[in-house]
Order: C-alpha cells, then sequence, then structure tokens
C-alpha cells in the first residue's frame, strides 16, 4: 500500500468513525443511565437514515439534518416516555431487562417494516451532494479525503468535545454521570431522575437519527439492513469501549472504524469476522472494556 | 424540652420485593428533635422499611405520613423534597465523580456544605479527589455530609458504622450526636451501644414486624432487647 491510498484509507476510517461514534455514544448514555440495552437505537439510526435522504434530495441538507434528527428524537421521546417507562419498575433486574429487550426489539422490528413499506426494500441513493461536499482535498504522498468525510469528521469532533463539556460542566452532565453509577441514589438527592431518562433518551435517539443520515450520505444512498448492520458494530464499540463511558465509545468507534476500513481494503470478506474476533480478543483480555468500570450493578 | 409530636408516622406497613414479602406490619412514630433507632437482626427487614419510606419500594400497603401528609407511593424524589435525607446501607457515593461534585449532585450552593464540613473536616482538604478514592470511614462520612447540604427535617441513616474501624466509628457517633441537636435522625443500627449513644427512641424489628417501640432505657429494662439483636456490645469504642 502506498502513502497516498494509506492517507485516503486513513480519512475514510475516520470518517466512518465519526458515524459509528455518533451512533454508538447514544447507545452507551442509554444503556449507562438507564440500564436498558437498546435494540431499537439501530431501528432509529434506519429511520434517520430514510427521513434525511429523503428530505435531502426533496429539499436541501439543512432540512435532512433538522429532519433527520428531530424525527428520531420524537420517536425517541414517545417510545421512553409511553413505552420504555412500564419497564422501569418491575419486580425484579431480570424482569425489567426481559421487558426492555422484547420491548425495543419490537419496536425495532415495527419501525423497520414501516420503514420498508413506505420506501420499499431497494436501496435509496442520496442523488449528488453539494459541491463543496463533494470537492477533493489533496493530503500527502497522493492522498486524499472529500469534503463530505472531512465535514463528518469535524462533525465528530465537535460532538465528542460538546458531549464531554456537557457531561463535565452542567449539572444535566453531573446528574448523567452521577445516574449511570447509582440512578436511584440519584433520586434519593431531590433529582427527578426519570426526567433526565428521558432527556437522556431523546438525545441518545436524536444522535442515532443524524448518525443515519450522515451513514448514508457517507455511503451515497440508504438501504433497509443498514440500521442491523451498524447496530452490531455500535453494540461492539459500547462493549469495546466500557458500558456508559462516552470516551470508551470514542475510542472503541476508532479501532473498530479504522480497523474495517483498512481490512475491507486487505481482505473484504474478512472485515466482520476480524472486527468482531478483535472485539473478542479484547474483552477475553478486559472484561469490562477499554473504560469501564469492574462496578456489580444491582 | 423535645417537640413531643411526631414527625414521621409509620403504620401497618407492609411491603414486598418481587414475590418476597418483607415488611408484614411495621408501626412506629419519630418524634421531631429526637433521634429514633430501628434495631433488629440482619435480614428482619429494618433496611426495607428504611427504603420503604424513602419510595425505592413499589409494592406497599399501609401508611406513612410525614407531618401529617401521607408520603406511601411518592416517587423517592418526591419524597427528598419534601425534607427527607437518605444515607443508604453500603454509603452509595458516586465513586466516578469528585468529591465537591458528590456534594455539588445535592447543593451547587457551596455554604450548603459547611455543616458537613464542619462535621467531618477531613473532607475539606480533599474536594477534587475522586470520592472512589477514600477510605471506607471518609466514604461514609462524604454520603452523611451529602445528605446534609439538603438540610433534611428527617436523617435516614442505615447502618452507618457498619464496616468501620472502631476509632472512625468514634468519630462517626460523635458527629451524629452533634447532629442530633439540629436534625432529626431515624437510623437503623444494629451494634447496640452505637443505638445508645445516639438514639432517644427505639423500635425494634423482627420478621418484619414491630415487636416493640419505646425509650432505649424503658426497653432495656423491659424486654430482653439483645435477643433481637446480633450485634451486641462489641465494637463501638465507647
Amino acid at each position: 500500500m502506498d502513502l497516498g491510498t494509506g492517507v485516503t484509507l486513513l480519512m475514510n476510517g475516520l470518517a466512518l468513525s465519526a458515524i459509528l461514534f455518533l451512533l454508538a455514544s447514544g447507545l452507551t448514555m442509554i444503556f449507562g443511565l438507564l440500564n436498558v440495552v437498546n435494540f431499537a437505537h439501530g431501528a432509529f439510526f434506519l429511520m434517520g437514515a430514510y427521513v434525511g435522504v429523503a428530505l435531502f434530495r426533496d429539499v436541501g441538507l439543512l432540512a435532512a439534518v433538522v429532519g433527520a434528527t428531530l424525527s428520531v428524537a420524537l420517536l425517541g421521546f414517545v417510545t421512553e416516555r409511553f413505552l420504555m417507562q412500564r419497564f422501569y419498575s418491575a419486580d425484579s433486574v431480570m424482569t425489567a431487562h426481559l421487558g426492555q429487550l422484547l420491548l425495543t426489539l419490537g419496536v425495532s422490528l415495527c419501525v423497520t417494516e414501516v420503514v420498508q413499506i413506505a420506501a420499499g426494500p431497494n436501496l435509496l441513493p442520496t442523488g449528488d451532494l453539494p459541491g463543496f461536499l463533494n470537492d477533493r482535498i489533496g493530503l500527502v504522498g497522493g492522498g486524499y479525503v472529500d469534503g463530505y468525510r472531512a465535514t463528518i469528521i469535524l462533525v465528530g469532533i465537535v460532538v465528542f468535545v460538546a458531549l464531554a463539556a456537557i457531561l463535565r460542566r452542567t449539572r444535566t452532565g453531573l446528574i448523567v454521570r452521577a445516574g449511570v453509577e447509582d440512578a436511584d441514589m440519584v433520586q434519593g438527592l431531590r433529582v427527578n431522575v426519570r426526567r433526565s431518562f428521558t432527556a437522556t433518551f431523546v438525545i441518545g435517539s436524536a444522535m442515532a437519527g443524524f448518525a443515519g443520515l450522515a451513514a448514508a450520505l457517507y455511503y451515497r444512498g440508504t438501504f433497509v439492513t443498514l440500521g442491523e448492520e451498524h447496530l452490531v458494530l455500535a453494540f461492539g464499540i459500547v462493549v469495546l469501549g466500557g458500558l456508559g463511558s462516552y470516551l470508551g465509545s470514542a475510542v472503541g468507534a476508532l479501532l473498530v472504524g479504522l480497523a474495517t476500513v483498512f481490512i475491507s481494503y486487505w481482505w473484504p470478506p474478512g472485515q466482520t469476522f476480524i472486527v468482531m474476533g478483535l472485539l473478542a480478543i479484547v474483552l477475553i483480555v478486559r472484561p469490562q472494556g477499554l473504560f469501564g468500570k469492574e462496578v456489580a450493578r444491582a | 424540652m423535645p417537640d413531643e409530636r411526631a414527625l414521621l408516622e409509620v403504620r401497618d406497613l407492609r411491603a414486598s420485593i418481587g414475590s418476597y414479602q418483607i415488611l408484614h406490619g411495621v408501626s412506629f412514630d419519630v418524634r421531631a428533635g429526637g433521634t429514633t433507632v430501628v434495631l433488629g437482626r440482619n435480614g428482619v427487614g429494618k433496611t426495607t422499611t428504611l427504603r420503604t419510606i424513602m419510595g425505592y419500594v413499589d409494592q406497599t400497603e399501609g401508611a406513612i405520613a410525614f407531618h401529617g401528609e401521607p408520603i406511601l407511593g411518592m416517587a423517592p424524589y418526591a419524597i427528598a423534597r419534601r425534607g427527607l435525607g437518605f444515607v443508604p446501607e453500603h454509603r452509595g457515593i458516586f465513586k466516578g465523580l469528585t468529591v465537591g461534585e458528590n456534594l455539588r449532585l445535592a447543593s451547587p450552593d457551596e455554604s450548603d456544605w459547611e455543616i458537613g464540613m464542619e462535621l467531618f473536616p477531613a473532607l475539606r482538604g480533599r474536594l477534587d479527589d475522586y470520592a472512589g478514592g477514600l477510605s471506607g470511614g471518609q466514604q461514609q462520612m462524604l454520603t452523611v455530609a451529602r445528605a446534609l447540604a439538603q438540610s433534611p427535617e428527617l436523617l435516614l441513616l442505615d447502618e452507618p458504622t457498619q464496616g468501620l474501624a472502631p476509632l472512625v466509628i468514634d468519630e462517626m457517633v460523635t458527629a451524629l450526636q452533634q447532629l442530633s441537636s439540629r436534625t432529626t435522625i431515624l437510623l437503623v443500627e444494629q451494634n447496640l451501644d452505637v443505638a445508645r449513644r445516639l438514639a432517644d427512641d427505639a423500635v425494634i424489628i423482627d420478621d418484619g414486624r414491630t415487636v416493640a417501640a419505646g425509650k432505649v432505657a424503658a426497653l432495656e429494662e423491659a424486654a430482653d432487647i439483645e435477643r433481637y439483636l446480633t450485634v451486641s456490645m462489641a465494637g463501638a469504642g465507647a
């Protein structure tokens, strides 16, 4: 591999990492605070992709970003407020987890079916991106990155910094970080943690919707298995980074995104196998993930 | 003269967790301005009683009133907002947050932390340290200081001396004695010596039921109080 190809692949890998980070950080926040394994997250990502692409084709990029993010945020709100909250008070952790698993799986199937009925089973292409997103930016050794990939890398960095600032510098962030450790105790300090649950679920869902559009623009189209394919990677990233850790999600997304792109270049059929194999090895060595804490959950 | 009216009234409290009924009829009063201790062996329902008062147990029957207002069935945050503070068993600090952040979660106003800092000066120099790095005793002090930052009218303490070294127990008991002049305390404790030093009133629970309630001294004279306890005398450093 020459330097130019390596640099181009690196930039592609960083762009994919940024998309995976947007998806996985929402998933890890929801798991960390609500203790919910959200199987609907991939369907939210898919819905964001379809709503975004439809608006992008008919209206424009800004409408696509706003529409994909807000529509999925609304779907997340309805799911959490009217469905998920019924399972927080289950008799036992096992009952709660089973209920949440079945519920989110059901939501995932419903959303995916609705998308498929509305948009059909075939690839929905994005069409041409606006000029500046298509422009090639030359890099060392003859490598390059297109405007879209450069933009999404930047967006990933901005979201990471913003998320870190919110979690570290605001009271909401303090509540979320404390809630990840012990949501019951947070309630004992006069905090309506259910409201934080809803806010976290909505923000996580909105990020999935935005990530769906970002992925569709990355691939220049969307298809019905987009959600489930990326959900598998996102779950891997969340577990690899450590459950509930946004920093872990960022590092995990970088590793998985880069590994996916480089392995696809060398040996495309082995992409999923090798990425998942690497995840398995890391987890054998460090079961709590890279940034996870060895905390027994009640 | 202490105020003799009941601040908290618990009546025929029954509570289940999953398919297990833990409380079968717990009744007692906590009068304002005093310290009441809940005594009993391991597993008789003391912690469940406190957790039910705080709203953490969903399957309940009976009645709990605070200032005469019913609170049973309310969410924990709403009960806490009424003026109840909670120090759970096994501390309940947020280990990934600094000492200052633990306190800030209770109150963003640093002047509210002062009462905790006065009682536990060891915390003062450790505000920027992660709570997980504190010793067991300091973690317990932080939990109490954090609850106090909200100026609770009634402080529920679940075995605050559990697992602490004798010297630290002494420090904690001294701090709680000072605190009892400002805040009403409901304490779960297995260590009878600690209970004697802190409490005016006692409730004895056995098998999820109240078996006796009254002044500590009177209960010690009238009942075989140690029959209901696992730990009797050792370890208080008194």
